[in-house]
């Protein structure tokens, strides 16, 4: 049985033709490959003294 | 085709770079995948499982975000789907990344997005919808459903393509209960997008309830029946809002078989009769007025004919007459022509004769002979000339054409650069004398610094001449325009490159004030610059390419002069 209430919470609002600065701004854009070259480029470095990691 | 994430060379087969010697096989494989999920989303996109290339086309974009037929495909299908803004932030990525790094050729999302922002209606229409979907969701979250179904309604007509809205509006229908419109709206839903889960799962609950809704209206109506009163041999019961009255006994028509064969033989036979009706008094009148306009219209376009015939005739003889006076006047004008042609060559051999009478008087390259020799056209003395002539111009030209260009090239830089009110006028001529003995491909040291001199001579010459005086220099500008154009486009990095092209822009402006025409210049005489630098050659000997000039005099195109001249003059 479809409950009304349940349902309407799924709708989101749309966004309107002005906001598609946003739309683009928010979308995650790393892929697969960037991950392989950071995790490359870790190992090259050593994962310990990778830039930006603290060592324990 | 595969290029090395490193050092950006193209793969082989091989899972090392060939240049760098990166390992790639991972990231080969990471492409492939992305690539075979660009093609399952396609695939899905083509029968309209929207959502499930939505989905497969993502996953691809998470192995490569550089795939941009993916990319593209998934703007179209968040397009179809209603889901504008997402479809244009797509398209938005693509255009930016392929702008960044990929450089790829004819990119369909900058056509996307071009087509949309040049489609007012369009942007309009999509920006209302999704401010009525939004007004319509806050009214069904405020329990307003009449009202929102209202806008949703608004809505769909002006995005028919809107799912979420149109589900929405099922959605709102299935609150209240409207069974019937709610699997209307659902059914679209699908036709839209066939494996929306939200789309079939709604569907599959209103037809449940449809279903049961039918079974049970069957139900009311035959225990209505039975439960009806029979007085008198009828029966009266109640149907929903209506109260049926029939005899006992009796069948509805067309429900329980009865009565049907009945209707259908009646139809039959009144479609026959009136059929007949039809053929006997109808259809005779209407054929005889058929043919009495046919009649009539023959007879109008065959006398339209015949007077068109005699017209035709009488175009004809006038084409006879007027193509014999046609080919009159072209005799009459090859006749002008040759003498016109013989006319240059004698003139041309005269000033040649003028300059070798010069150096046999004074053989030492005296004022006299250069200045003889200066009257003499290189490109075009020789042409249809004897052999003998051609020798006797190759003699001269050896001699005497250093000292030629010498004398009037310095001539024309001195008065141009002397302070004061100049003569453009001989300016000009000694600058195009100059240009006229220069050696194509060996031009002198001066030779880029002179074009400027004699290029802005012309619009000197011009600006500084009256409105009477104008009307014999329409030619000036054009030749200015070819002279600078020569050095912006062959001497960009002379120090007379910049100059040239302000003075061009002068010049432009001046000639769309005045709507100066591109006249051809019409002169015999080897005037203009264009045809004189190109021409100028070893020995007279080459063919005279001009410069794509409109003011090219017609008789820059020099015959070539022959071979054994040319090795001569060279030797010598």
């Amino acid at each position: 049985m479809i409950s009304f209430d349940e349902e309407i919470r799924k709708y989101k609002k749309s966004r309107d033709v002005s906001e598609i600065e946003s739309e683009v701004y928010e979308q995650d854009m790393r892929d697969l490959v960037d991950i392989m070259l950071q995790t490359a480029k870790d190992t090259a470095y050593g994962v310990e003294s990778a830039p930006g990691k603290r060592r324990d | 085709m595969l290029y090395c994430y490193q050092c950006g060379c193209e793969l082989t087969s091989s899972d090392h770079c060939p240049n760098c010697g990166a390992d790639v096989r991972q990231y080969k494989e990471i492409m492939v995948t992305s690539n075979l999920l660009y093609n399952e989303g396609l695939d899905k996109a083509r029968v309209r499982d929207l959502s499930g290339a939505i989905a497969s086309l993502k996953q691809s974009l998470w192995y490569n975000k550089y795939n941009l037929d993916a990319r593209n495909v998934l703007g179209l299908c968040y397009f179809e789907v209603g889901e504008t803004v997402s479809a244009l932030a797509e398209w938005v990525i693509s255009k930016n990344l392929n702008d960044q790094g990929l450089h790829v050729k004819n990119n369909p999302a900058e056509k996307y997005l071009t087509e949309f922002q040049n489609d007012k209606q369009t942007r309009t229409q999509v920006s209302e919808a999704v401010t009525r979907y939004n007004n319509a969701l806050d009214s069904c979250n405020a329990g307003n459903v009449d009202v929102a179904a209202l806008q949703l309604k608004k809505v769909l007509a002006l995005n028919p393509h809107f799912l979420r809205a149109r589900q929405l509006l099922a959605l709102v229908y299935i609150e209240r209960k409207d069974w019937k419109k709610a699997e209307r709206e659902l059914v679209k839903c699908v036709r839209l997008d066939v494996s929306n889960t939200t789309s079939l799962r709604y569907l599959d609950e209103v037809q449940g309830h449809l279903s049961h809704q039918q079974g049970d209206e069957r139900k009311k109506n035959g225990d209505a029946k039975a439960a009806g009163t029979v007085k008198n041999g009828v029966r009266t019961y109640r149907e929903g809002n209506e109260t049926i009255i029939e005899p006992v006994g009796s069948k509805k028509p067309g429900i329980d078989g009865f009565g049907v064969p009945t209707g259908l033989i009646g139809g039959l036979i009144g479609l026959v009769i009136g059929a007949a009706l039809v053929a006997f008094l109808v259809m005779p009148q209407r054929v005889q007025t058929v043919q009495n306009e046919a009649a009539n219209q023959v007879r109008s376009y065959s006398e339209e004919s015949s007077s068109k015939d005699a017209s035709v005739s009488d175009l004809q003889n006038q084409v006879t007459t007027l193509q014999s006076q046609v080919d009159s006047l072209n005799s009459q004008l090859s006749e002008a022509q040759n003498e016109e042609a013989s006319a240059e060559k004698s003139s041309g051999a005269d000033a040649l004769f003028a300059a070798a009478n010069a150096v046999i008087a004074t053989p030492d390259n005296t004022e006299d002979d250069i200045e003889a020799m200066a009257q003499v056209d290189p490109a075009t003395v020789t042409d249809g000339q004897s052999d003998a002539f051609v020798t006797l111009f190759n003699t001269l030209y050896t001699q005497l054409q250093d000292p030629v260009l010498e004398k009037y090239a310095w001539d024309g830089i001195n008065l141009y650069e002397a302070d004061g009110d100049k003569d453009y006028k001989t300016i000009i001529s000694d600058l195009e004398i100059a240009n006229r003995f220069e050696i194509k491909d060996s031009y002198s040291m001066t030779y880029v610094e002179r074009l400027y001199y004699l290029g802005d001579s012309y619009y000197q010459a011009y600006l500084a001449a009256s409105e009477s005086e104008r009307a014999d220099m329409s030619d000036y500008l054009d030749k200015a325009v070819t002279v600078l154009t020569k050095i912006t486009d062959n001497y960009k990095d002379s120090d007379y490159a910049q100059q040239a092209s302000a003075r061009l822009q002068d010049v432009e402006s001046l000639k769309a004030s005045e709507n100066v025409g591109t006249a051809e210049s019409s002169s015999g005489s080897s005037s203009s610059e264009s045809s004189s630098a190109d021409s100028a050659s070893s020995a007279g000997s080459s063919d005279a390419s001009s410069d794509a000039s409109s003011a090219a005099s017609s008789s820059s195109s020099a015959a070539p002069a022959s071979d054994q001249a040319a090795e001569q003059a060279n030797a010598q």
